[in-house]
């Protein structure tokens, strides 16, 4: 019995839980993302927006839009598309997407917060 | 023989058997975490097809990847088939025929459901308005919409060539034919049609598979978020686009939309959309947005078209239409919020 409490002493036991704790923080650490907005032109990844800004899109010599964003929110402020549908979307925050569907364009916010709302019906 | 000796492992290095000891905790926190974690993790694939943009997101035992792929492909098979801008489709066939036109089978009962759907919605879904979207310059998806309103005379033309009556199916032979100049126009119902059939495939390939298929916001769901939870449906805010003015919380069955808000233009301060009215040939007025749930999505796209043109008579379209098995919840022009008894099922989290 005595050798056996002599196995773990106060000390030993808060490496352990150092060890334990400083996993978890390195694990929780490494698997959060910050929010960032991934533009997508034919369903390609064309542009990955971290910072606040306004980003304007080509297709090669082509223009096709002007991406705002302001760190919370994102919207198109100008596209050469015909039917303006993306400008008309206006501002959209984490979780929200803004579709040009003549130049085939794709916005998402990105984030790992829980939106809590999975899909949109419009 | 080896004769096992507890006092070896007080012998062991304290520190390897601390290391050990953390280990084992930690992994014993992993398994935890995965095993009270939802298990299944999503492939999403988003893409434009059915003139609009659509979003698979499916899990499945089997290669979750490939089946969003064969899901789309699907998707794809139906929009070349019935896009009546593309001159090798079905529609465009029949549209540029005055005579019978013999067809495949799953065209025939498609447009046999949206003539019956004409019917139950006293023709306010109506298959045929081909000639007068055209009038309107709605049916070019890519180019920029007229912003002139037609005439009179103009309407009048076009709506002589609009009427479910004017779409004859021959049931013996598996042929259709129209008449008097109408032209077919499947948007109100070949998009819901379309995902039934991802449903379909998507079962064909893992009846077990979960997810939902999105197209232009209309949204059939193949089986509860991580195979119990209901997935969670925003209901867009028609003059908000950022927020939603309801939730839905579906674990099966499909949702449809039709707004006003999407595809117009606006002339002397006035509006016009994109759904018409197939009585006056002119954009319904009364609603603004029209949501509708149901078993499938081919009913839930025709009933949302149905009802919005409806809209004026919300009291009609929210007692009734739960009879033709869709529940519907209505933005009127007034900005009010009009739903089916029904619909509070849907919009109760589980």
């Amino acid at each position: 019995m005595n050798r056996r409490g002599k196995l773990f002493k106060k000390y030993d036991l808060l490496l352990v839980i150092v060890i334990v704790v400083g996993f978890f923080v390195f694990y929780s650490t490494r698997s959060r993302e910050g929010q960032s907005i991934e533009v997508f032109v034919e369903g390609k990844l064309f542009m990955q927006i971290t910072k606040p800004g306004t980003y304007e899109l080509h297709d090669g010599d082509k223009y096709l839009m002007k991406v705002v964003f302001n760190g919370q929110k994102v919207h198109v402020e100008d596209s050469n598309c015909p039917l303006k549908i993306c400008e008309r979307t206006g501002n959209v925050g984490p979780g929200g997407t803004i579709i040009c569907v003549p130049n085939k364009v794709l916005i998402k916010f990105r984030t790992n917060v829980d939106t809590a709302v999975d899909v949109m019906t419009w | 023989m080896w004769k096992r000796d507890s006092k070896n492992i007080l012998k062991l290095d304290k520190r390897i058997l601390l290391v050990g000891v953390s280990l084992l905790v930690v992994l014993l926190a992993l398994f935890l975490t995965s095993f009270f974690k939802a298990p299944p993790s999503y492939y999403e694939l988003d893409g434009f097809t059915l003139g609009t943009y659509c979003r698979i997101v499916v899990s499945s035992k089997k290669n979750s990847k490939v089946l969003a792929q064969v899901i789309f492909n699907e998707l794809e098979r139906i929009y070349k088939k019935y896009n009546p801008n593309d001159p090798n489709s079905v529609v465009s066939k029949i549209n540029a025929s005055d005579d019978w036109v013999d067809v495949d089978e799953e065209t025939f009962v498609l447009l046999d459901a949206a003539v019956r759907f004409s019917k139950l919605t006293e023709g306010s879904f109506d298959p045929t308005l081909g000639e007068l979207i055209q009038l309107w310059g709605f049916d070019r998806i890519a180019e920029k919409l007229p912003s002139r309103v037609p005439t009179s005379e103009e309407i009048n033309e076009a709506l002589k060539r609009v009427g479910v009556d004017k779409l004859e199916l021959d049931f013996q032979r598996r042929r259709v034919r129209l008449l008097h100049g109408a032209k077919l126009d499947l948007g109100g119902i070949a998009k819901g049609y379309a995902l039934d059939r991802a449903y379909q495939v998507a079962k064909e390939v893992d009846k077990d598979c979960t997810g939902f298929v999105e197209a232009g916001g209309d949204i059939r769901i193949l089986g509860p978020k991580f195979g119990s939870r209901p997935w969670v449906v925003g209901v867009r805010d028609p003059r908000n686009a950022g927020s939603a003015i309801a939730y839905l919380y579906l674990t099966s069955g499909a949702v449809a939309t039709s707004g006003d808000y999407e595809r117009y233009f606006e002339a002397e301060g006035v509006r016009y959309h994109h759904i018409l009215d197939p009585k006056t040939g002119f954009p319904a007025r009364g609603a603004i947005s029209v949501t509708v749930v149901a078993d499938n999505a081919v009913t839930a796209d025709a009933l949302s078209t149905a009802g919005f043109v409806m809209g004026a008579q919300w009291e009609y379209v929210v007692l009734e239409f739960p009879k033709l098995g869709g529940s519907v919840l209505m933005v009127t022009e007034e900005g009010s919020i009009r739903r089916s008894a029904t619909m509070v099922v849907y919009e109760q989290a589980r």
